[in-house]
């Protein structure tokens, strides 16, 4: 056998990458942390499941339509979310999941020397690809939780491209008004583009809450991502999508992937538009199981965090990746908040109640049982 | 950061014929590199030692590549060579020169150990098989200072210090710490800003609105997985756990998204707050003839995957404690010797840490002889004078888990298990008393 000599076959920019190691399968880690069940609570994922007419396609989808090639550029979803949202279908792009998508948008924008503004603390995506593509990610923190519009605008300067606001914020449930959201795109005015990550817009009921989707016609440099991985249960089939001005999108498509989304993902997502008695059932459920979770956790005598969206932030006395490792052994699995730049805390998804009431039950128990903690 | 990209590097062969260009190579990267002539010269006797000893050692001549790297603080001088093309016995720290020649004194990595202020040998599929060796700057030692008027421990602001802010930051612990809870190098201002320049080291103080630093933390990377931090030092006067929780909480918040799946806390103070590190046990040290506990402070930047471990059954017992103890999801896979046949002649690699009078032997190749080699090192290693000896094996490693009744037959016990260090979980084995 032959000694493959690394050391001169590969890069030195690529000695220095580590692998981001994905967390392993289900199966696997009950195996690992030997329980025989595992409520996941850790990805924001709608307990309901998919609506009924995608749950349909799926269970129906015929097997020898997996030798076809899907639409490349999700021709059909396209058309029927430009007739809901009253703009033109070369306006969206499509991806495998909205995290291609912010991929997407910082390859068409960024080169040598740009940078990027988001917040410290808020879905770890943009900035990562931002920082592994080789471009600044300029981090701003959070005001009372919620994304600093004022901070935001003092970091631009005349290499930025590309601005990220989560609305809702993922992990804290913050959000912009309309009004406040009108006023940082006219600060803005069209000098650099403003990503809308609204991937939880479907959980937020308030009425001042902006949507997007309305504001394209007025800001050309507006750009919307949504998403089928939360409200309409479709996480494991990777299918999400941005919209934006035609001239924008038309730049961004440039740097698109097609293919990459497969044709079972785009008919279960083609089901799912327009069910909102889907929409309406998830809304009851999260409303009903955060104040559930929310009054537990009072009585515990936890101090927590809850906006919009299907989550709930939790801090804790001790170390989160600690208590995800004890509440794991027990069948539970959250969501650590260090990589958030939250220590101590964890971000739990508002599942079924069965799963609710595990979290609550092994949560006292872990607290009450501290012997490996400093 | 500055740009490290100014390697200085010279490819020749094992001959000594080569000698005098190995000499002025060195000597003049070091001072180019800005090394004072004293430390130069030392670099470049540990050069003279190292190079007269691997042409001895190789017979027929081979490629040797000397990289001189700038650390800023320190050079490194790294002999390398392809792993196809060397003989891994000669890194044996115990091999000797000459056969002829007694004594432990005439070994030629020992030597070149002595002249310089750090040395490793490694073997690794992407670096090759060679040996660093390190030899840092010299500055002026910190002058001790405590301020007057105690900085305010509201609307405290958290960041990377300045320069100068940061030397009053190092002046500042000296002058109120005890010097066994922060590492030697805060003992030199003007080398913690190097090491900052470096990247190697991570600084951040938490300042008042009138700019007075209320304290600071500071942090290096010691391997791909591993952040080790050092504090919180708090210079506030009342609303000190305060100040310290906000500090631990900026440190962790800062590296939280780096490569690193865990943080280890080296130099605790009496202001670190409960909470946020797991103890995953201690180790006596021996510095300067005084015994002092080493406590190992830990906590996971990411959320445990679990993995797979490698144990001899003579370990198993000890891993499954404090698996259990510290909710470790680990599948132990159970290893021994049953006969197959093995290479002749074991490696173990030596990384010196003069500065702690420490030693950390590793396996670097498996081989019939490993019992007798492994005691030669421990037996040189005390000659040497070095008071603490540890071995290390990476649990993802069978063959490592395999030496258990090597290790165990030399005085060493299990002592401390840190996750996910090298390819699984290390285990550090310390001598028994």
């Amino acid at each position: 056998m032959f000694d493959v000599p690394l050391n001169k076959l590969v890069p030195e920019y690529i000695k220095k990458f580590e692998a981001y190691i994905p967390s392993r399968p289900d199966p696997e880690l009950m195996r690992l942390y030997k329980v025989d069940h595992l409520w996941r609570l850790n990805n924001n994922e709608n307990p309901l499941g998919p609506p009924g007419g995608s749950a349909q396609i799926i269970e129906q989808f015929p097997p020898k339509r997996a030798s076809i090639y899907p639409s490349g550029d999700s021709w059909y979803l396209r058309v029927k979310l430009a007739e809901r949202f009253d703009i033109d279908p070369d306006q969206i792009v499509f991806g495998n999941g909205a995290n291609e998508a912010i991929a997407f948008v910082i390859k068409a924008f960024c080169q040598e020397g740009d940078n990027i503004i988001t917040a410290d603390k808020t879905f770890a995506v943009y900035e990562w690809v931002a920082e592994f593509s080789g471009f600044e990610a300029r981090l701003v923190p959070l005001k009372n939780f919620g994304f600093d519009d004022e901070a935001m605008l003092a970091r631009i300067d005349e290499r930025t491209k590309v601005l990220f606001v989560c609305n809702p914020n993922n992990p804290t449930g913050t959000y912009w008004d309309e009004a406040r959201l009108r006023r940082f795109l006219d600060r803005i005015a069209g000098r650099q583009i403003v990503v809308v990550d609204e991937a939880y817009c479907e959980f937020v009921e308030a009425p001042d809450y902006p949507d997007a989707m309305k504001l394209l016609k007025e800001y050309p440099n507006l750009v919307t991502f949504r998403t089928f991985s939360k409200m309409y249960g479709l996480a494991g089939l990777r299918i999400g999508y941005l919209a934006g001005s035609r001239d924008v999108v038309d730049v961004i498509r440039r740097t698109c992937i097609v293919y990459s989304v497969n044709g079972l993902a785009q008919e279960a997502a083609l089901a799912a538009i327009g069910d909102d008695d889907h929409v309406t059932r998830t809304r009851r459920h999260v409303d009903a199981e955060k104040a559930y979770l929310l009054e537990q956790l009072a009585s515990l005598g936890i101090e927590t965090h809850a906006g919009e969206g299907c989550y709930v932030m939790v801090r804790l006395p001790v170390s989160d990746t600690l208590v995800y490792r004890q509440l794991m052994a027990r069948g539970v699995m959250i969501r650590t908040m260090t990589g958030f730049r939250f220590p101590n805390w964890i971000r739990v998804s508002i599942g079924v109640h069965e799963a609710m009431e595990d979290f609550i039950h092994g949560l006292g128990e872990v607290l009450s049982d501290r012997e490996a903690a400093l | 950061m500055q740009d490290r990209k100014t390697d200085i590097i010279l490819s020749v062969g094992t001959d000594m014929k080569f000698l005098p260009l190995v000499l002025a190579f060195t000597e003049s990267s070091s001072r180019i590199f800005g090394l004072e002539d004293r430390d130069a010269l030392k670099l470049t006797l540990a050069s003279e030692e190292m190079f007269a000893y691997l042409c001895g050692m190789t017979g027929e001549v081979r490629p040797v590549t000397l990289t001189m790297e700038n650390g800023f603080y320190y050079a490194l001088l790294r002999f390398a060579f392809d792993n196809i093309d060397f003989d891994p016995r000669a890194f044996n720290l115990t091999a000797n020169v000459s056969p002829d020649e007694e004594g432990f004194g005439e070994m030629g990595l020992l030597i070149a150990s002595r002249s310089v202020d750090r040395m490793s040998i490694f073997h690794d599929p992407l670096k090759g098989t060679g040996i660093d060796l390190v030899k840092e700057k010299t500055y002026p030692e910190v002058e001790p200072w405590k301020s007057e008027e105690a900085p305010d421990r509201e609307d405290l602001s958290y960041g990377p210090p300045e320069v100068e802010d940061l030397k009053m930051f190092v002046r500042s612990i000296a002058g109120r710490y005890d010097p066994f809870v922060y590492p030697q190098d805060l003992r030199y201002p003007g080398k913690v800003v190097d090491m900052v320049a470096s990247g190697e080291y991570g600084v951040l103080t938490a300042t008042d609105r009138k700019g007075r630093i209320a304290g600071g933390m500071t942090w290096r990377s010691t391997g791909a997985s591993t952040i080790e931090c050092y504090g919180p030092y708090v210079f506030v006067d009342e609303g000190r756990q305060d100040v310290g929780e906000g500090l631990v909480s900026a440190l962790i918040s800062a590296v939280a998204r780096s490569e690193a799946v865990c943080l280890m806390n080296r130099y605790p103070t009496a202001e670190l707050p409960p909470g946020y590190f797991e103890k995953l046990g201690t180790i006596d040290f021996v510095l300067k003839g005084e015994r002092r506990p080493w406590d190992f402070l830990f906590r996971e930047l990411k959320e445990d995957p679990g993995c797979r471990v490698y144990a001899h059954a003579g370990m198993e017992e000890f891993l499954k404690a404090r698996y259990r103890r510290h909710f470790l999801a680990r599948e132990i896979v159970p290893v021994k010797y049953e006969g197959e046949r093995q290479n002749p002649h074991s490696v173990f690699g030596a990384r010196f840490q003069h500065s702690q009078d420490l030693v950390v032997l590793s396996p670097l190749w498996d081989g019939a002889d490993a019992k007798e080699n492994l005691a030669k090192h421990i037996e040189v290693l005390r000659a040497e004078g070095i008071a603490n000896i540890l071995f290390r094996i990476d649990l993802g490693h069978g063959w490592h888990a395999r030496l258990y009744p090597v290790i165990e037959a030399n005085g060493f016990v299990p002592s401390i298990v840190i996750p996910y260090q090298g390819k699984a979980d290390w285990l550090f084995f310390t001598l028994r008393d």
